[in-house]
């Protein structure tokens, strides 16, 4: 009995030092996937229990957080993506590669526009461009830019093959520019020029 | 290599994920080609600028308690659940790729963060720092403007210990547009932020929207805090802290703000 209790010690000890460390950075990706506090805490909360359930499949050395994000993935696309009121095929226009860099090239070479820019344009905004993009592209998104992982990682994570991650990453940024490029305009921080 | 063949790298060389042949030959064309660089710098920033901008700060203590409370309670149980084990990845850059992204990195950061003010305990959105004239203003200019906001008894010494609570920052931000003084004093683990701004007859019917969306936000996003807020004068200063035990309106009257 004792050693068994001692057994459980062990295994919460090791689990709270390697697992757990991880909560933030899985709150931040739940949150931005999510778009909502309550559902986050929850989709981490589930992510963890289930990590700890299976804690003894987890391969000591190898990468804890990817497979956290690969356990909290896959409960999402699972259980908390069919809930999404927004559709998920959704008909882009089509955003040249170079969209935003060649507006604020246009602005005119003498005032720095791109400083000006990215000086200007909140923090809010960007969180909300993120969360905006389809579900598909913010995943991505999200665990590279965010997070840093690899496209091998996010690969893995999400499930799909390399060349998709590219493509799915070369495509959220673009929208994610245009859409900032939006809200700038919008806010009156950029005056676009006429046409 | 062309221009093409460069900007068609463009993501893999930015996100780190091109091998060093390619990143070799992107860096030489880069030396030659100021178009495609200046692309490479663009982007470089955006996604420093992406991943800076669009993670969030979040108070997860009361979470991870839950998380470990659920955790004591949970029975063992072994099943069929799987994974695929992560190595993992030995990480290739070419030292040359990596030079010039540092190089970009670091101009990018130079540009984002020359301006960033310390915000603690609130970095978010409504403070992180759109700075008035921040570029043209010296200390001396931002105490004499700072003064000009403050009632004679207000100290701005930085170091200095008010009711054991010290000045550890001060400076100008914009909330919702208009001008703020911030000063943020700390004692132990215990943090105060307050923010004071000026009625002008310039800015009168949407000071009060700044004021109320200011309260409103750190009554929302920091759900521990406690929050006071009153006027003197044409002034208005709104006092923030993590701590709920702090007699709050009586420390503001110590440090001078009342």
């Amino acid at each position: 009995m004792s050693d068994r209790q001692s057994g459980n010690d062990h295994k919460k000890e090791r689990f709270n030092k390697e697992a757990l460390v991880h909560l933030d950075s899985l709150y931040r990706t739940a949150l931005r996937m999510t778009r909502n506090e309550n559902e986050a805490e929850d989709l981490v909360q589930e992510t963890f229990l289930k990590a700890y359930r299976f804690w003894d499949k987890f391969e000591e050395g190898s990468n804890c957080r990817a497979w956290l994000f690969k356990i909290m993935t896959n409960i999402f696309i699972n259980n908390y993506r069919a809930k999404s009121r927004t559709p998920q095929v959704v008909e882009f226009e089509d955003v040249d590669d170079d969209f935003l860099f060649g507006q604020l090239a246009a602005l005119g070479p003498s005032e720095n526009p791109e400083q000006h820019f990215f000086a200007k344009v909140f923090d809010d905004d960007v969180k909300r461009a993120i969360e905006d993009l389809p579900e598909d592209f913010r995943l991505v998104v999200v665990l590279s830019f965010l997070e840093g992982f690899s496209y091998e990682e996010i690969a893995e994570i999400a499930g799909l093959n390399i060349g998709t991650v590219k493509s799915r990453l070369h495509r959220g940024r673009k929208l994610l520019q245009k859409a900032l490029w939006d809200y700038a305009v919008k806010n009156g921080f950029i005056k676009e020029p006429a046409k | 290599m062309t221009c093409e063949e460069a900007l068609k790298l463009l993501y893999e060389v930015i996100d780190k994920e091109a091998n060093q042949i390619d990143s070799e030959k992107v860096k030489r064309h880069l030396e030659d080609c100021q178009h495609c660089m200046a692309r490479y710098e663009f982007e470089a920033m955006f996604k420093t600028f992406v991943t800076e901008k669009g993670a969030s700060r979040n108070r997860t203590d009361l979470l991870k308690q839950r998380i470990q409370d659920r955790i004591s309670d949970a029975g063992e149980s072994g099943s069929r659940f799987q994974l695929r084990s992560f190595r993992s990845r030995p990480v290739i850059i070419s030292a040359a790729a990596a030079l010039v992204l540092c190089v970009v990195a670091a101009l990018a950061t130079a540009q984002f963060f020359r301006h960033k003010s310390f915000v603690y305990p609130f970095e978010k959105e409504h403070f992180n720092a759109h700075p008035v004239n921040f570029e043209a203003v010296n200390d001396d200019d931002c105490i004499k403007e700072i003064n000009s906001y403050l009632t004679p008894h207000f100290s701005l010494a930085l170091g200095e210990k008010v009711a054991g609570y010290e000045l550890t920052h001060y400076g100008i931000d914009e909330i919702r547009g208009h001008k703020f003084m911030h000063l943020h004093y700390r004692n132990g683990t215990s943090k105060v932020s307050l923010f004071i701004g000026q009625y002008s007859p310039q800015n009168l019917p949407d000071f009060e929207k700044a004021i109320h969306s200011g309260i409103e936000y750190f009554r929302h996003v920091c759900l521990q805090c406690q929050v006071v807020y009153w006027k003197q004068g044409n002034a208005v200063a709104i006092a923030v802290s993590e701590n709920k035990e702090l007699d709050l309106p009586q420390l503001a009257s110590a440090l001078g703000a009342i």
